[in-house]
């Protein structure tokens, strides 16, 4: 098959972008996103987990018996998340505790699971690699997104940093969980009108 | 045959690879974890203790002692770790800051499975407040100086009860009887 790499990079980023064209991980994506640096934080560990274990898979798939490579991609995947998790713990404890529990959850993550089954299993380590990379910086740019509007409207901050001002009135459901399924569909809803007006459909 | 043999091993082989990098890279990273949580149990020492030279850690029946020295082998005081009998499974840990003339000056609770509104009670006002400069010549005992809670009685008489066996462990070690 020839897929040409900059196609593969800005598929997960604009025409396949995990959360808002393909609507999965939805866990961390409504879980952790009430402040845009946890949201990055999330992102690049995702980001981190999906490209390690997309060069892993695609490099031993040819080894990798059809019959358990699910198992197998589920140990590779857990590792990766596992090694993520303790780094975090020891360099960046602040965001270890804001992630909490969903660090481990990255080993759920459908997309992760999705990437390998459907690209890594089957593609060059280079191209897979490139794959990971993509889908990994769409689901961060869409993360620090859903994370930016959410703490500038919710608390009137971005990244900790006053935006807003004194005068303005924060909403804090932006910050609570309904918030984040509201602030995601207007964001989705915005989406698609961008990606109809480009043609990107 | 010959399949399942295969699988086996390549679900072997993958899952000791990983075993292996994991125990590196927590080798790594459990050194710093470690490290840091020294430094901050030091440093929670230090904010009762200002003066603290030397921390020795000591274990009577069941309740871990920090016992902290200053300047000239002085005793200044000890942190007592201990748990306590709740209405929850898993007990109430707690950790007693008391002085070196046995005066209790702060307690912190651990998590505990307490039922919200009637046994955390013990955690909150006013029932910390006369835990706080309790000694153990007091009589730390139910119904005397420490209120039972509405409610919460098996909360508040574990928790009496523990006081007091953690007081006399206290004054025996340190105290000179």
């Amino acid at each position: 098959m020839s897929l040409k790499a900059s196609t593969i990079f800005t598929r997960g980023i604009l025409t396949e972008n995990p959360v808002f064209r393909l609507v999965l991980g939805m866990c961390p994506v409504l879980a952790v996103t009430a402040w845009a640096e946890s949201a990055f934080g999330m992102g690049i560990s995702t980001l981190a987990v999906l490209t390690a274990s997309n060069i892993v898979i695609s490099g031993i798939r040819n080894f990798i018996p059809a019959k358990i490579r699910i198992p197998c991609f589920i140990v590779i995947i857990a590792t990766f998340v596992t090694i993520v998790d303790m780094l975090l713990k020891a360099y960046f404890e602040a965001l270890h505790t804001e992630l909490g529990v969903f660090i481990p959850l990255i080993v759920v993550n459908c997309i992760i699971l999705g990437r390998a089954e459907a690209f890594a299993s089957k593609h060059s380590v280079f191209h897979a690699a490139v794959d990971g990379l993509g889908m990994g910086l769409g689901f961060t740019l869409s993360l620090t997104l859903l994370g930016s509007v959410r703490e500038l409207l919710g608390a009137g901050t971005l990244f900790g940093l006053n935006i807003m001002g004194a005068s303005f009135e924060p909403i804090q459901l932006f910050a609570q969980p309904p918030g984040a399924f509201i602030a995601l569909g207007l964001l989705m809803a915005l989406v698609n009108i961008f990606y109809k007006r480009m043609g990107l459909e | 045959m010959k399949e399942i043999l295969k699988m086996a091993l390549t679900l072997m082989l993958i899952t000791a690879v990983s075993a292996a990098s994991l125990s590196y890279v927590h080798s790594v990273t459990s050194d710093i974890i470690d490290a840091r949580d020294a430094e901050r149990s030091r440093q929670a020492i230090l904010d009762f203790f200002p003066g603290a030279v030397t921390v020795e850690e000591e274990t009577v029946e069941g309740v871990d002692f920090k016992a902290v020295y200053g300047e000239g082998e002085v005793f200044l005081g000890a942190l007592a770790q201990a748990r306590a009998r709740g209405y929850g499974a898993p007990g109430i840990p707690y950790q007693l800051v008391i002085d070196g003339q046995g005066e209790i000056i702060n307690i912190i609770y651990g998590p505990n499975e307490e039922t919200v509104g009637i046994g955390k009670k013990i955690e909150e006002e006013p029932f910390v407040s006369q835990i706080i400069g309790l000694t153990p010549k007091d009589p730390i005992e139910l119904g005397r100086d420490i209120d039972v809670i509405t409610g919460a009685t098996e909360s508040s008489a574990g928790m009496a009860k523990s006081l007091r066996d953690t007081m006399d462990k206290f004054a025996a070690t340190f105290l000179d009887g």
